[in-house]
């Protein structure tokens, strides 16, 4: 069945809370690491950039150590991943990074880089000698099943129904390793900007409590909403006024 | 003649050696187990350790305490006189008129422990406990009949009959601790009350009370075995804990889960152990098996993984650490110290916990906060309340520390009640707010000592850098690690619970309660981090009774409360029984006739508020207080 020299690689990138910021193990790359485990029981785990702290959590997933490939500031990791992994059976990553540009394209340009073919959205991964049949994800509840010849790029799906332990004896007993540096080029110009996000303002609307007869009547006839108009009265008169309303038709809490 | 008399001399010296065998045997099974300090001098200890804190936990069933001190009273004055009388050969017959009064007290005994187990309680173990009334009987009769009758008047029958029961008897004392019967518990009991794994226990009384030893120890985190893979890796004198049950079931009665049908018996759980240090199959065990698992299933040995093969997962993740058990022990075992080693090395180095308990150790890792929350939207509670958040270089006498319930919008009330108090009390404080990072709690009693070990790390390293007097807190269970679990770890802090500080404020006049307009009936709920964990059962009763309510308590209350559910990560790792835990509480409440239940814990209160249906109202004692201040509108 599955040939004893199958090589399989693991890509793994630092992700970031979404609450925090905090850096970690990106989820969906956690995922194509214990699902490169559950077919191996040896897989190299690599990673393009600076051995950050958080590359310590991959080993406490099981993996044995995480090589580092040395990459500038701003460069493309695709040349030194594509460098290294050359001659693998099969590449595992997760389909988007959780920090960076997170473009989702590596799998593609690294599959395209290997002259591999590369399936996305991957559940789940059967080896069949020198195929592999994959159990994709599609929207809706769907599922399709698809068959690809190695060597083979294949992304993880972040829903992929896997439990991986976190375990710290592993994290205690692995180790990162740093790889002699690659020559590597800058980064594709992006076509995305980048800019802070605005909460806009949400409009505080009161509940509308009229009966389904009376908002009809209201749709033909033009008549007052029941508010006030305060003219009158000091400033802190007027804020009284908003806060009263704003109590009696409960948009506050306190 | 004296020939009877020598035989008993023989079969004495007999007795003494196979009891000395016995115990050599057995004492290499508890030698298998890790080292901790070992001391003779302890020995010293057993008649106060079993006279004073053995006798306060046995008097709460004054029927078996009389028994017991009948029973082992006679048995220990009995052989004593044995000794000093045949062994030394004396052969004097005033000792023998001792020894007809020995043997008789401990006939009486014997016929209590009889009564006792015709109708048994369902919590006591059957087996080879059964036959103890009868066996202990023969040695009392055999004793009275050799002491009391001359034995030139006895036929050869009678003789033979009188020493056949005595046989019997002393086989039944003196191979119990060799072959694991029902007697070993009396030289492992003794043992064991030498060399407790928590000698703080048996401190003087006022000791006790400053701080009850029931922090956990701190595992190193290089050790080559994280936490209890396999028996022996507990410490040695764990092991001849788990040795020194006697299968009374005290511990299953407390139990919640067990109560609730979740897959655990605290009974159980110490024979399991015990098995474990001795190897076999739990098919001969003869008391309540685990709710939904049964007997003969699970069998281990000294050097196999006690999970599966020995304990399903689902037990040992059932446990709510509420130390029920440990306090009803009369061995004074420590259940919850075993649970929690075994579950180090199963979420340590093994990544096997069960339910949401992963993905909470994932957000204390990266967000500092239980439920993945932006950590800094921690202090939004009280974001209009004119309070103070603590800086470094500014100095206040009160920090206020307000866990994980900060998130939680039924908490926030109960924290806003608080403030409330402090302000109306003029009280110097200020919160800690974003600076506020988890205590990691819930990550130890979920065995996860790395995740822990760094939030208490980084939570000191931020309070070293502030300027405070006391801390302050709502929430018992920030309350217990701060207070007994950090000195460990460098921390060193005068910690109070609201409960406490509020009674002192209260009682200096600093704080002016009115009365309550409350008129239902009022029951409080202890909770264990703050009762049993911390003694603290008056403090929150005192201040309820301030405001002029009369309370009616629970069936369990005080030290001996129930649990609402909630400790020990069990609402995470979520086992399933055949009714919940916090559901039993209630109906504790709905007893006495409650309409309120008052509180002093965002645990408690949390799962106590979960129950469905009409039920009695959930209401901190804080709130409870700011509803009564004086001279509010």
């Amino acid at each position: 069945m599955m040939p004893p020299q199958l090589k399989i690689a693991a890509l793994v990138s630092v992700g970031r809370n979404p609450a925090s910021g905090a850096p970690r193990a990106a989820r969906n790359d956690v995922l194509a690491l214990d699902a490169a485990l559950a077919l191996a029981p040896e897989v190299s785990v690599l990673h393009a950039g600076d051995a950050a702290p958080a590359l310590y959590d991959y080993l406490a997933y099981g993996a044995a150590n995480v090589e580092v490939l040395p990459l500038p500031a701003g460069a493309d990791a695709l040349a030194p991943l594509a460098a290294r992994v050359a001659g693998y059976d099969l590449i595992l990553c997760g389909q988007r990074a959780e920090a960076g540009q997170g473009s989702g394209t590596l799998p593609y340009r690294l599959a395209k880089a290997l002259n591999m073919p590369v399936v996305s959205a991957a559940l789940e991964i059967t080896l069949l000698g020198d195929e592999a049949e994959i159990v994709q994800f599609l929207p809706k509840g769907q599922r399709r099943v698809v068959r690809v010849s190695l060597p083979a790029v294949i992304a993880l799906h972040p829903l992929a129904p896997r439990a991986p332990r976190y375990v710290y004896a592993s994290l205690r007993a692995g180790r990162l390793l740093s790889a002699p540096a690659l020559v590597a080029a800058p980064l594709p110009a992006s076509p995305w900007q980048s800019e802070p996000a605005v909460k806009k303002p949400q409009r505080l609307k009161p509940l509308e409590t009229r009966q389904g007869h009376a908002r009809l009547l209201g749709a033909i006839a033009t008549e007052s909403k029941g508010g006030a108009l305060v003219r009158e009265g000091s400033a802190a008169e007027k804020a009284r006024a908003i806060l009263d309303y704003l109590r009696t038709n409960r948009l506050i809490e306190f | 003649m004296h020939s009877l008399d020598h035989l008993v001399t023989l079969f004495f010296w007999l007795a003494v050696a196979a009891l000395a065998f016995g115990t050599m045997r057995r004492a290499r099974l508890w030698r298998a187990g890790a080292a901790a300090p070992f001391n003779w001098a302890q020995l010293l200890t057993v008649p106060r350790r079993y006279l004073v804190d053995v006798h306060h936990v046995v008097a709460r069933d004054p029927y078996i305490a009389r028994t017991h001190m009948l029973v082992a009273g006679g048995a220990v004055a009995a052989m004593a006189l044995v000794a000093l009388n045949y062994g030394l050969m004396l052969y004097r017959p005033l000792l023998n008129g001792a020894l007809v009064l020995a043997a008789a007290v401990m006939l009486g005994g014997s016929y209590l422990v009889w009564q006792r187990r015709r109708a048994p309680l369902p919590r006591l173990s059957a087996g080879p406990w059964n036959r103890l009334p009868y066996t202990l009987a023969a040695f009392a009769f055999g004793l009275l009949a050799l002491a009391l009758l001359p034995s030139a008047l006895l036929s050869g029958f009678f003789a033979a009959l009188i020493m056949l029961a005595l046989l019997a008897g002393t086989a039944e004392l003196v191979l119990g601790i060799g072959t694991g019967g029902p007697m070993k518990h009396a030289v492992a009991g003794v043992l064991h009350l030498a060399f407790h794994p928590r000698a703080e226990r048996f401190a003087p009384r006022a000791e006790r009370f400053a701080m009850r030893s029931t922090a956990l120890r701190p595992l190193d985190l290089a050790a080559p075995v994280l936490g209890v893979e396999k028996p022996t890796d507990f410490r040695w004198n764990q092991l001849l804990g788990f040795d020194a049950c006697v299968q009374c079931g005290k511990c299953e009665a407390a139990c919640p889960a067990f109560a609730a049908g979740q897959p655990l018996n605290p009974k159980k759980f110490i024979q399991d152990m015990v098995l474990g240090l001795s190897g076999g199959s739990d098919a001969a065990f003869a008391g309540s098996p685990y709710p939904g698992i049964t007997l003969g299933g699970h069998s281990g040995g000294p050097e196999e993984p006690i999970l599966p093969a020995l304990l399903a997962p689902e037990t040992l993740w059932s446990c709510t650490t509420c130390r029920a058990c440990v306090e009803e022990c009369p061995m004074q075992i420590e259940h919850v110290d075993a649970i929690i080693d075994l579950r180090r090395f199963q979420t340590l180095a093994r990544g096997a916990l069960p339910g949401k308990g992963p993905e909470m150790l994932g957000n204390l890792r990266e967000t500092a906060t239980q439920g993945g929350y932006d950590n800094a939207a921690r202090y939004h509670w009280a974001v209009d309340l004119n309070v103070r958040q603590i800086r470094p270089g500014e100095s206040v006498d009160v920090l206020l520390v307000a866990g994980e319930g900060a998130f939680d919008m039924r908490y926030q009330r109960s924290l806003r009640a608080l403030v409330k108090l402090l302000q109306a009390a003029s009280v110097d404080f200020a919160i800690l707010g974003a600076l506020e990072v988890d205590t990691g709690d819930t990550a130890r009693r979920l065995g996860d000592e790395a995740t822990f070990q760094a939030q208490a790390v980084r939570l000191i390293a931020t309070l070293s850098t502030l300027t405070f007097g006391r801390i302050l807190t709502a929430d018992p269970h920030v309350f217990h690690s701060l207070k007994n679990e950090y000195p460990a770890l460098g921390g060193h802090f005068t910690v109070l619970h609201h409960t406490v500080f509020l009674a002192g404020l209260a009682s200096s006049g600093q704080l002016k309660l009115g009365a309550t307009s409350e008129t239902r009936t009022i029951t409080y709920h202890d909770p264990c981090y703050l009762g049993r964990y911390n003694g603290e059962t008056e403090a929150p009763r005192a201040l309820l009774r301030q405001i002029g309510v009369r309370l009616t308590e629970m069936e369990r209350s005080g030290l001996r409360g129930r649990c609402c559910g909630g400790g020990g990560g069990a609402p995470l790792t979520d086992i399933p029984g055949t009714q919940r835990i916090p559901d039993i509480r209630i109906a504790d409440a709905r007893a006495t006739g409650a309409g309120l239940v008052a509180v002093a814990c965002p645990g408690c209160t949390a799962m106590l508020e979960g129950v469905v249906g009409p039920r009695p109202e959930v209401i901190d004692v804080a709130e409870l207080l700011a509803a009564a201040l004086e001279g509010q509108a």
